[in-house]
């Protein structure tokens, strides 16, 4: 099919334009990190195959976000909405991943109530997704799980990297008005997909895991975490959130499962030690959520491999949770 | 490798202990990770290499079994400050000891695009800690693996630049650290791998009144870790494992050595982990203790 | 309901109109919506809760413990022991509050018309009680025998205590009062110094057309429903309100979930039989 040819200065060019009259967001490298920044700050674009360290998730789902200010005083309160950024914003070259965990996210952030603040993000979002022909990291495990890397069908564009250059298609109105700016012209594209991962896991573990959530297994799956929060604040579909006041606002903050914190009350702690707090992180991802929502809170992008201190791979946790021990009879764990 | 695993398979087997903490095989960077070893025939695993990077006596705090670890030198220090704290008496575990001659700097070994830990450690990836090392050998083990690391001689010493660094301009200073602690998720890793971070409710998590605000808006960061230098003041003992574990390269060690810095200047040459008779300061009150700061 | 503008965690403000110490650490309030368009529009069924907020503290979980057929206010009872409840029992009548709700679900009152029911409440587990029994007695007819068992450690930490004299006055319910059988333990004369499950023990009621609502400590839950098993009476007989930690009440921050279950959406409001199926997490 064709497809708008660009070159590596077209894309240079057409981010340049687009970033002063728009917010563009793009993978920036600074001091060796790379993550998605503000092109206005300053840097150059990668538009190589590599993986930011968080997930553009934190565009959609801020890690601190203004619910509302309030000026309180004895015997009145005023609440002041948080300043409207309608400014509409692109976010350039995420990975199909990433992508697909927006849509993922979607079905909670409008289950029963429609949460404002992510929807209008998502609205005025333009996102130019970059395939993945090939695994960026040996720690991608997207195709295991199903998700073919070579399509975003969620994205307003989708672009294309071969050794002739760049492949772009618009999928919607936002993403033709943005490519537009790009210029290049119409070619013929050859055929992208994407390499056939060795391993598929199998991820219909659902009912395994409720059956067998006594199992003394769970124990083994990851003894050697230790509870931060680095998979739960890199991963793309990790959404789980606290509100807090502070400083005369109430902000919603990011959260972690891992923690000790995450369910502690003063009259109990349902997950007092950490193989269940563990075992609350695969289970709402591979179990829970697609129950729920019929998808899996997860997309193979292996960050949480590559970030973890302890250097637990989540691939070798999930091949345990399907080889889970049945409980001992007669008792819980 | 042979005497580890046949040492762990013992313990095991005997009863001695509940569970081995080494270190096993990982096909990923730093090609280690940590293991925990319950059955005497899956201690066929444990390796120790130059890629051993982890802290493992962060886990024997709560964990209640009797366990046997593998113990770094520098690690040890932490199990001194432990008992002294009366956090972790010292017959609640064994120590395997080691001979280590330097720890890779994982980050250095993923830029390399290495596949596999090299054979000798060179200077281009040995981490920054190693370089000024004294500790070579695990001293108080109750088993000792191989032979003893004969001296090396330190590459650097151990507070190299920080006068210089701290010596700048304080507003530039001040701007400085605002960035780099901009870039603080707040992912508390460098609190959860800390052997010597142990407390039940943390600071940063007490409410009332809440100290340190939780989110990463307006500075916060600034003040969670001004708060974790004063909770290591005296205690930290250099493993530097929070700097590893960081996912955004905050130089946490230059915070950590410059207090370990200040309290050696200001009590007696203290070093935290050194000497298991030597009193830590906050335990300990001496006459000529320096008062110039009171009047 | 929300506030305006789709802002899903903005609150409605209310205003404290009465305050009420039930105990030394346990309060009443009661609040009026600020705005009379809200508070004539506002509707919720017994069981339901709210996320209340007192500003600069925070937020927190409470069952709105009044019946919905005694309209025009809201109220909630609240045990002091952190933070936004510090602040809150700071607070007196005239006083601003902010409330998002109702969440939840709510005590399946239709089905429980023309049935005998018996209430079981421990300590402050009276509260989200006290809503479907106000109800009740409102609408007495539509239903067959009302008993009530309450307990608590002393005769002090009973709530509602001028709603209780009401009841034993009252010739539409039963009411047996007790105390915890603890060392020294003084009482009234009509209160009985006796755990619920031996009292159960004695009653032995009948499970026949009968629905039994309880809540209270989790251990209070667990061995009255452990004795209710014992004598005979089916799972799903047996309905109780959980409690778990909650922030933002309506199932997105992934906080308040038992396995698959969230606690805010799929309860708080459970039968036994349910919570029987759920993962022993709680």
């Amino acid at each position: 099919m064709k497809m708008q040819k660009l070159s590596e200065d077209d894309i240079r060019a057409g981010l340049d334009k687009l970033s002063r009259e728009t917010v563009v967001y793009a993978p920036i490298e600074q001091e060796g990190r790379l993550d998605f920044r503000e092109m206005e700050k300053g840097g150059e674009v990668e538009l190589g195959a590599r993986k930011t360290i968080m997930s553009a998730k934190k565009l959609f789902l801020p890690q601190a976000e203004e619910l509302f200010s309030f000026r309180a005083g004895k015997h009145s309160v005023e609440i002041i909405d948080p300043p409207k950024d309608e400014e509409p914003l692109v976010l350039f070259a995420c990975r199909p991943c990433e992508m697909r965990a927006l849509e993922i996210m979607d079905k909670v952030f409008n289950w029963d109530y429609a949460d404002s603040q992510w929807n209008e993000r998502r609205a005025r979002a333009t996102i130019i997704v970059f395939a993945c022909l090939e695994p960026l990291t040996e720690t991608c495990f997207c195709n295991s799980l199903g998700i073919d890397s070579s399509r975003s069908d969620g994205a307003d564009a989708i672009i294309y990297t071969t050794a002739e250059g760049f492949f772009a298609r618009a999928h919607s109105e936002k993403g033709e008005k943005a490519l537009k700016v790009f210029g290049g012209k119409d070619e013929e594209a050859p055929e992208f997909t994407t390499r056939d991962f060795p391993e598929k896991f199998n991820t219909d573990l659902q009912e395994e895991m409720m059956e067998n959530f006594e199992s003394p297994t769970w124990k083994e799956v990851a003894p050697a975490c230790i509870g931060c929060g680095i998979c739960t604040f890199v991963c793309p579909t990790c959404h789980c959130f606290d509100i807090q006041d502070e400083g005369g606002r109430r902000v919603r903050l990011w959260d972690y499962c891992t923690g000790a914190d995450f369910t502690l009350m003063l009259a109990h702690q349902p997950r007092p030690t950490q193989y269940r707090r563990y075992r609350q992180k695969v289970m709402h991802k591979y179990s829970y959520y697609p129950t729920r929502f019929g998808e899996i809170l997860c997309t193979g992008c292996g960050r949480c491999i590559d970030q973890c201190p302890q250097n637990i791979d989540f691939r070798e946790v999930l091949k345990k949770c399907d080889q889970l021990a049945p409980a001992e009879t007669g008792g819980g764990g | 490798m042979e005497q580890l695993i046949q040492e762990a398979k013992e313990l095991l087997e005997e009863n001695k202990v509940d569970v081995v903490i080494g270190y096993r095989s990982s096909p990923l960077p730093p090609f280690t990770q940590p293991a925990f070893i319950r059955r005497p025939e899956d201690c066929e695993q444990l390796v120790f290499n130059c890629g051993s990077v982890y802290n493992l006596t962060r886990y024997l705090i709560g964990l209640g079994e009797k366990a046997a670890v593998v113990v770094k030198g520098c690690e040890q220090r932490g199990l001194v400050v432990l008992e002294q704290e009366n956090m972790l008496p010292r017959d609640s575990y064994l120590v395997i000891g080691v001979g280590c001659s330097g720890q890779v700097d994982e980050k250095k070994l993923m830029e390399g695009g290495f596949d596999r830990l090299p054979e000798q450690l060179s200077d281009e990836l040995i981490a920054d800690k190693c370089l000024y090392c004294d500790q070579h050998n695990t001293p108080d083990a109750d088993i000792f693996i191989g032979d003893e690391v004969k001296s090396i001689e330190p590459q650097k010493e151990r507070y190299a630049g920080l006068d210089e660094f701290f010596a700048q301009d304080y507003e530039k200073l001040y701007h400085q650290w605002t960035e780099v602690f901009s870039r603080c998720i707040r992912c508390y890793a460098c609190r959860n791998i800390c052997p010597l971070c142990y407390c039940e409710q943390c600071i940063s998590y007490v409410n009332m009144p809440q100290w340190l605000p939780r989110s990463v808006a307006d500075n916060n960061n600034y003040l969670f870790h001004m708060r974790r230098v004063l909770c290591m003041a005296g205690r930290c003992i250099d493993c530097g494992e929070c700097e590893r574990a960081c996912p955004v390269d905050i130089p946490l060690r230059t915070l950590y050595k410059r207090i370990a810095q200040k309290i050696e200047g200001f009590f007696y040459g203290y070093r935290a982990g050194y000497n298991r008779e030597q009193l830590p300061p906050l335990q300990d009150f001496n006459k000529d203790d320096s008062a110039d700061f009171i009047l | 309901m929300t506030a305006e503008n789709g802002n899903l965690y903005k609150p409605q403000i209310v205003t404290v109109t009465d305050v009420w110490v039930e105990t030394p650490t346990i309060k009443t309030f009661r609040m009026v919506f600020d705005d009379p368009k809200v508070g004539d529009n506002f509707t919720f069924k017994a069981g339901q809760f709210g996320e209340y907020s007192v500003f600069g503290e925070g937020e927190a979980t409470f069952c709105i413990a009044n019946s919905p057929t005694r309209k025009g206010y809201i109220e909630c009872s609240v045990k002091e022991v952190a933070r936004m409840t510090h602040g809150l029992h700071l607070l007196d009548v005239g006083y601003k509050v902010g409330f998002r709700g109702p969440y939840g679900n709510w005590f399946p009152l239709e089905e429980m018309k023309g049935k005998k029911l018996m209430f079981i409440g421990g300590g402050i587990g009276l509260a989200p009680l006290r809503s479907l029994i106000q109800n009740v007695l409102d609408i007495r007819k539509d239903f067959d025998q009302v008993d009530i068992i309450y307990a608590a450690r002393c005769e002090e930490e009973f709530v509602y205590k001028r709603e209780i004299e009401e009841w034993k006055a009252s010739s539409d319910c039963g009411l047996c009062l007790a105390v915890d059988p603890i060392p020294d333990q003084v009482c009234s004369d009509d209160v009985r110094v006796s755990f619920i499950p031996s009292i159960l023990e004695e009653m032995k009621p009948d499970p026949k057309n009968r629905i039994v609502i309880t809540c209270g400590p989790p251990i209070m839950i667990k061995l009255v429903t452990a004795k209710l098993e014992e004598l005979g009476w089916p799972a799903e007989q047996i309905i109780t309100t959980l409690e778990m930690k909650m922030k933002c009440g309506l199932g997105k921050c992934g906080r308040c979930n038992i396995g698959s279950t969230y606690v805010c959406k799929d309860g708080p409001v459970f039968t036994y039989e349910q919570i029987r199926s759920f993962p022993q997490e709680y």
